[in-house]
């Protein structure tokens, strides 16, 4: 497979119970202390290439740069690290100890405010908009929830996906309400002539580092296809919207359905196996090898019932049983709520997912060391790694994705409009 | 006529930062204290601030 920059943005939610009465927003709490560590490096960006930052009651951490499905799972670990370094900073500095603040890594709350967890892939911008991204990309997206789905109680239901029961569009610009399976913003923070940025926000916040990696694997995977123009055969969806719609809340996959334009239905699986076998020419590498494996033994799983073996990988089985064990002989019409939202908590001292991952019920892909790394390091193929030395180099008056004002005796400003560069094609004037 | 003389590049000035990383607080796999997994009502019904649930037809 050819790279593809790609990278996610989560919005985490901060939770402390004395929250009013101490005085305090934790989640702005959080970004000051950040911004006062050796982890900031300028403006809203941290040493490792990622921009943090408050968003409507939230703190969002976009991931810097990548270019394949796995480090970006890496480096969206990281995030998630330094958020549950910040809590725990909070907890010791702020109350002694003695007040829980929890950080969520989910999409809802239980009064139905829901919130965002959106992946962007830097994609060619010859790929006809919008007419080969409904034809090729949404049937994809409409049915990968059957293995990137987190899983989630809504409306007093288990529904595979809280993103995709949301969704009620083919396309839209939305990002609030009345979203689609396709949105369309194009911010491309590069070349717009060359790349535009694809911007997913069906898509759930996910724990499980497999779910993850399968999720831009095949993604990233059927975008190469597509600027192939390679799916011209791909099974065309009568109605997308609604089979979402079932599909979302059954968890038997023999009652999954999609009903194809010409009237025949079909399971997601099968669709899922078209892409399958389309993407299977494009694999090479050990780490492709080893998606492809896991894509073709999680449909295997899935559709045998085996959801004690698919569960380790695929999210929203494991919290189906997360739920089920930590509530075992609890009563009240909460509990289920309750461990569905614990299974989300970033700190692995109280995260019920933590706790399957340390008792060996979740597959990993990576590894603490590597996580740990990417904390202070920007990935070594990307432009991330070139804002980072300029950040090193020069006292920097602005900072965007791909922007710098910079003073080195004079303001001068350096576009990185290339995702992919790594060294600026002409030295910077001034630098020594 | 004075020499005219080329500025140099002004260096990053390092700051001081007041709070240092510590991995050990987050990174500690054999050492962590589970807490009881009594469920937290409190936290389980935490507000957040943003959209409205979508808007999904029935």
């Amino acid at each position: 497979m050819k790279k593809m920059v790609q990278g996610t943005e989560h919005e985490y939610t901060l939770y402390c119970r004395k929250m009013g009465s101490m005085g305090f927003d934790p989640h702005t709490v959080a970004l000051d202390l950040l911004r006062e560590s050796d982890l900031h490096l300028a403006g809203e960006f941290i040493t490792n290439g990622s921009r943090v930052y408050y968003d409507v009651g939230h703190f969002e951490v976009s991931t810097a740069e990548t270019t394949n499905f796995h480090d970006v799972v890496v480096w969206e670990k990281a995030g998630e690290k330094v958020l549950d370094w910040l809590r725990r900073v909070m907890e010791d500095k702020y109350t002694d100890g003695a007040t829980k603040i929890h950080a969520f890594k989910n999409n809802t709350s239980p009064d139905g405010t829901s919130y965002g967890s959106h992946e962007n892939y830097c994609v060619s911008r010859d790929v006809p908009w919008p007419d080969r991204f409904i034809r090729d990309l949404v049937p994809h997206l409409s049915t990968r929830i059957i293995y990137t789905g987190a899983g989630d109680i809504l409306r007093g239901k288990y529904v595979l996906s809280p993103m995709a029961f949301l969704t009620s569009r083919v396309i839209s610009a939305e990002t609030m309400h009345d979203t689609g399976i396709l949105n369309t913003r194009d911010e491309p923070h590069a070349d717009g002539h060359i790349w535009r940025r694809l911007h997913v926000i069906v898509g759930d916040a996910l724990m499980n580092e497999s779910a993850a990696m399968l999720r831009h694997f095949t993604t990233s995977a059927v975008l190469q296809l597509m600027e192939a123009d390679a799916l011209q055969d791909v099974p065309r969806l009568k109605d997308p919207v609604r089979d979402l719609w079932h599909n979302v809340e059954v968890r038997n996959p023999d009652e999954w359905r999609v009903e194809l334009e010409d009237g025949t239905v079909v399971s997601p699986i099968d669709i899922q196996r078209y892409y399958l076998a389309k993407v299977e020419p494009l694999v090479e590498d050990a780490w492709e090898k080893r998606a492809f494996k896991l894509w073709e033994q999680v449909l295997e799983e899935l559709e045998d019932k085996r959801s004690k073996d698919a569960a380790r990988h695929v999210e929203w089985l494991d919290r189906w049983f997360a739920i089920q064990a930590a509530t075992e002989g609890k009563d009240g019409p909460d509990t289920e709520m309750m461990a569905c939202k614990q299974y989300s908590e970033i700190g692995t001292e109280r995260s019920l997912f933590y706790k399957r991952q340390r008792e060996g019920l979740v597959d990993r892909i990576t590894d603490d060391e590597t996580v740990k790394a990417a904390i202070t390091t920007p990935p070594d193929d990307t432009r991330a790694r070139l804002r980072r030395e300029l950040c090193d180099t020069f006292n920097i008056e602005m900072i965007d994705w791909s922007v710098l004002v910079v003073n080195d005796g004079s303001r001068r400003r350096i576009d990185l409009p290339d995702p992919y560069a790594t060294k600026l094609e002409a030295t910077y004037a001034t630098a020594g | 006529m004075p020499q005219q003389v080329e500025e140099k590049p002004r260096k990053r000035k390092k700051q001081e930062k007041k709070l240092e990383f510590e991995a050990g607080k987050v990174f500690t796999p054999g050492e962590v204290k589970e807490e009881d997994f009594e469920l937290d009502l409190e936290s389980a019904h935490f507000r957040a601030q943003k959209g409205e649930g979508g808007d999904r037809r029935a």
